[in-house]
């Protein structure tokens, strides 16, 4: 590496924990976690809101705040998207589909300590990444096309063939629904209105946190009404919950390759600017899906299924600070805050921010890293506490939990029609799962249509025309090697641990 | 549960003509695939009904108490839009811990008011959030 | 007639609500700030350089809520069907509503008759540009190009301003061209032609300049009489309209006289420069509208919001609401002789 990228990396390191300029990271540490805390609150809320306080300071407190705003709100959403099934925001959705199973099974502690452990190495690795690409960021930025995001996208959707539990038909059928509920409200291309049966509401489309915090916190709550648990985990006392935080550490370092892939998964799609932050997490999860074998009992508590999507996005931070400082262009909603931010403050993306700026480049990515890793501490430290909330009786954390549910389904846009689609996603979520129909193909295509269907029809125009040429675009040919290696894997592995068990039935 | 499917489907299917097809191309193409795989699926489970899963399905099923897990859910909804997040939630609380949870009084009016209490300081005040203020003028 | 009856009817109102300006309900309240762009779009950019200004003007706290879909329109309508108490404010892109609003195809607000409209931030001037490696220089090269083959654009969908103005460029310049359409953000537009996806991509200049300054987009035309932005990469480059413009030069080319096409031309730029105006909802009250007006006049003069936006890369030459509407009427009027050249290419670029 350039001996200037080495001497920057230091010298923002040594600014990041020298005194007192370290207060700034741990004070938006802190004010990040406190907000990701709160349904329908995040990071981007807190940016916006300190935007205009922080105009006369300097950059480099900026960058210090802004930093760790950025790194510490991933995780605590993912808390309550453990504990209540309520995700703090879009990108902690997809946690619950495992993690709050696991609390419903005691196991809630491990499921803590699984997400924090997997988040602190998580952003590590998204950070080790963003370094390496520094003297490369703008290409790497650029190198992505329709065609490649075209193939993340089926990527993701044929991860659904592992998740569609014990029926096939009715997995496909989810998906499907999943992917007519993306296509409600304006094309893109025409900007003509599409399925929004004359409703102003569905102009907009339907938005994945009312749809989230209804087929999966509210159908919850009716679930847990109707089958008449006394509490979240089934037990009374906190001394009768199974797991412990050391359980949950070391279930990263036992699935790590999984780990990485799932980082390297987050990576990659933090670097491509404007996908959902819940893309990187829904990719995570369903490849952890596909290749888990025949133990898998992902949506019914498999670890794997908190340790994916929280590795991958902490790694997405990373990633999208690539193309955000290198091109102007934000990878997600938080990283368009934050160049709002950096612009306000004279700090312009681009050449000269990588060249001119660097050190407060690198006082901006330690900044992010100190937090991330000040959050997961912390989280493991408060796993047990916070595990203790589900031996509360249910009837009395039922008012808590849906008072949060309507909050985080108001304040993703302040509008009460969010409330209504979330009680009637509730509603169809609970008879989903009465019936044994997976909710989770339905939400997963759902977050990737637009990816699908903008890069489907971007890809097909360009060739057509002749810009492109997608069997002569390296990253796009691995990626569709990666999906026929994913479609098959599953059976492989199959084939293969049975003829391991069995020699004779294998032949 | 899969004539409830079928049914959104066919909603779906009732809007297309108001789509052009430029727009519509793709979703066309996903409406029609689901539709045969819907109409796959009645015809397996006319031939040979299938049970839940003991997995997916809670222990005990009380149709009953997710009616009214529903019902409660309403009346949330009408408190919140009536009188506001705030009070509405404490008005929600307090009528599910006394007449569901059947708690006491007293707890179930000091409970409610501290989650009032709490949802103001924590969304409003510290946050500066701006929580739905409902239809009643209250202050 | 129309125009020029509100037009009137705003300044009369105007000269009044000032003397009777009131904000004090909007003391210690949040106003939701309605952008028609994703957060970090132009749009957004603006709007959050506007922020802590307006928020201490108004002694009110801005809540920015970000509505791309339908390039805009969603917030537009977002905007206009707000109750009016001042708790509502947006920024639009009154040249992208004026053509949604001709065309008639969605219910698209008329950016003069469906809002309040408070100034303007800025007026828009679209600069056609191409990636470093596509092989065009300049726009002779471009005219080249496309007498060879169409020339690829990138726009976001049909029906967009961006697009509006294409088949009345092509028209005045002769150039024969194709549009590829979903590419949402301006900086997807730029992507696409520094990939080589297509050939050039037209927007204003403030959304290009990062790519400018690299040297990954190079500045082709300018679609009006004057500079578009003092940037110095645009000192050689042509402009459009204006006496000696490209569209009076390739007049005899295209079967025009060169005062049809400096006409034409000079109307294509009001249409674009309809700008990016400050608005709330339809039927304010008078003594809020005036003190909104004014709150923005005052944030618009203030030197330190003009050295922000130079700090931040982005261009500010305001325009009080008055001289807003008369620019709006003057590219309302405009873009009706162009109906149906672009209804025309809408049909075409729907086959």
């Amino acid at each position: 590496m350039d001996g200037s990228v080495v001497d920057a990396a230091l010298e923002g390191l040594r600014l990041v924990f020298s005194w007192p300029w370290i207060l700034y990271p741990l004070a938006g540490t802190v004010l990040a976690m406190l907000f990701s805390a709160s349904p329908g609150l995040n990071s981007s809320s807190l940016m916006a809101l300190a935007i205009p306080l922080t105009y006369a300071w300097d950059p480099l407190p900026v960058m210090l705040l802004f930093g760790a705003f950025v790194g510490g709100a991933t995780f605590m959403g993912s808390v309550t998207a453990i504990l209540f099934n309520i995700p703090g925001k879009a990108s902690n959705a997809v946690t619950l589909l495992d993690g709050y199973p696991m609390t419903q099974q005691g196991r809630a502690k491990t499921a803590i300590s699984c997400a924090a452990t997997a988040s602190a190495l998580g952003s590590t690795f998204g950070i080790v990444m963003l370094i390496a690409l520094i003297p490369v960021m703008r290409e790497a930025a650029i190198a992505l096309g329709p065609p490649e995001y075209l193939m993340l996208a089926i990527w993701g959707l044929t991860t659904l063939a592992a998740l569609t539990g014990n029926s096939l038909p009715k997995g496909l059928i989810a998906a499907g629904v999943g992917l007519l509920l993306a296509f409600v409200g304006y094309d893109p291309r025409t900007a003509g209105l599409r399925f929004t049966f004359g409703f102003d509401y569905l102009r907009d489309g339907f938005s994945l946190v009312p749809v989230f915090l209804g087929l999966f916190a509210l159908a919850e709550i009716i679930d847990l009404m109707a089958s008449g648990r006394e509490t979240l985990s089934g037990k009374q006392r906190s001394s009768e919950l199974s797991g412990s935080a050391g359980d949950g550490v070391r279930s990263v370092f036992r699935n790590f390759g999984l780990f990485l892939r799932s980082s390297v998964i987050g990576t990659v799609i933090g670097i491509i600017p404007g996908i959902g932050s819940s893309v990187a997490g829904f990719i995570a999860y369903g490849h952890a899906s596909q290749t888990a074998g025949a133990d898998s009992k992902f949506g019914r508590g498999d670890i794997r299924g908190v340790l994916a999507p929280e590795a991958a996005n902490d790694a997405k931070d990373g990633g999208a600070l690539v193309p955000t400082l290198a091109l102007g262009i934000p990878g997600g909603t938080g990283t368009a805050v934050l160049l709002g931010a950096l612009m306000l403050h004279g700090l312009v993306p681009g050449r000269e921010m990588l060249t001119d700026h660097l050190v407060l480049v690198f006082v901006l990515v330690w900044s992010l890293f100190l937090s991330n890793w000040v959050t997961s501490l912390l989280g493991l430290s408060l796993a047990s506490p916070m595990a203790k909330l589900s031996t509360i009786r249910t009837s009395r954390l039922v008012p808590v939990i849906l008072a949060l549910a309507v909050i985080g389904a108001y304040q993703y846009r302040g509008q009460v029609a969010d409330v209504i689609c979330a009680i009637a996603f509730g509603i169809l979520g609970y008879l989903m799962k009465r019936f044994d129909w997976p909710r989770i193909p339905l939400v997963i295509a759902m977050a990737l249509a637009t990816l699908f269907e903008n890069n489907l029809h971007l890809t097909l125009r360009l060739q057509e025309l002749g810009r492109i040429d997608i069997w002569s675009r390296p990253i796009t040919l691995g990626l569709m090697a990666l999906t026929l290696f994913s479609l098959l894997l599953p059976g492989a592995l199959a084939r293969w641990r049975r003829g391991r068990r069995d020699p004779k039935a294998a032949k | 549960m899969t004539l409830l499917v079928a049914g959104v489907l066919l909603l779906f299917l009732v809007q297309t003509p108001r789509i052009g097809l430029v727009a519509g191309r793709i979703p066309f193409v996903v409406l029609g695939l689901t539709l045969i795989l819907v109409c796959w699926q009645l015809v397996r489970e006319l031939v040979a009904p299938q049970r839940s899963s003991a997995d997916t399905v809670s222990a005990s099923h009380d149709v009953v108490q997710a009616l009214r897990a529903t019902a409660w859910i309403f009346v949330l909804l009408l408190a919140v839009l009536v009188a506001g997040v705030v009070p509405g939630a404490g008005l929600f609380c307090f009528l599910f811990l006394r007449f569901q949870a059947d708690e006491s009084w007293l707890f179930s009016l000091v409970f409610s008011i501290a989650l009032s209490a709490a949802v103001y300081l924590i969304f409003d005040l510290f946050f500066g959030a701006s929580l739905y203020s409902g239809w009643l003028p209250l202050p | 007639m129309r125009q020029s009856v509100l037009f009137v009817l705003e300044v009369l109102l105007s000269v009044t609500q000032i003397a009777g300006a009131d904000c004090s309900t909007l003391q210690d309240s949040a106003i939701r700030w309605i952008v028609p762009t994703r957060p970090g779009g132009g749009y957004d950019a603006y709007s959050r350089l506007l922020q802590p200004f307006m928020e201490r003007e108004l002694g009110a706290q801005i809540v920015i809520e970000n509505r791309a879909e339908a390039g805009g329109i969603v917030a537009a309508l977002t905007i206009r069907d707000a109750s009016p108490d001042g708790k509502t404010l947006g920024i639009i892109n009154a040249s992208g509503l004026l053509t949604a609003n001709m065309l008639a195809e969605n219910p698209a607000p008329h950016p003069a008759e469906d809002f309040s409209v408070l100034g303007r931030v800025i007026s828009n001037h679209f600069v056609m540009f191409t990636g470093r490696d596509s092989g065009i220089a300049d726009v002779e090269d471009l005219l080249s190009t496309a007498q060879e083959r169409p020339v690829l654009v990138a726009i976001r969908d049909v029906g967009s301003a961006g697009f509006a103005a294409l088949p009345i460029t092509a028209s005045l310049i002769g150039m024969d061209y194709t549009v590829v359409t979903g590419y949402v953000g301006n900086s997807d537009r730029a992507l696409a032609a520094i990939r080589g996806e297509v050939d050039v991509v037209m927007h204003n200049f403030d959304s290009a300049r990062r790519f400018v300054d690299s040297g990954e987009l190079v500045p082709l035309l300018q679609l009006t009489w004057q500079m578009a932005d003092a940037h110095a990469s645009l000192k050689n480059v042509p402009m459009l309209a204006g006496k000696d413009g490209l569209a009076v030069r390739r007049a005899g080319h295209v079967g025009k006289t060169p005062a049809q096409a400096e006409t034409e031309a000079r109307a294509l730029a009001n249409i674009i420069g309809a700008g990016r105006l400050l608005v709330a909802p339809p039927n304010l009250s008078t003594s809020m509208t005036g003190c909104l007006r004014r709150a923005v006049d005052t944030v618009m003069a203030k030197p330190e919001l003009l050295t922000a936006a130079r700090r931040a890369g982005l261009s500010v030459a305001p325009a009080d609401a008055a001289a807003a509407l008369e620019d709006l009427g003057v590219g309302a009027a405009a873009l009706v002789q162009f109906a149906p050249l672009v209804r025309a290419a809408v049909q075409s670029a729907r086959q």
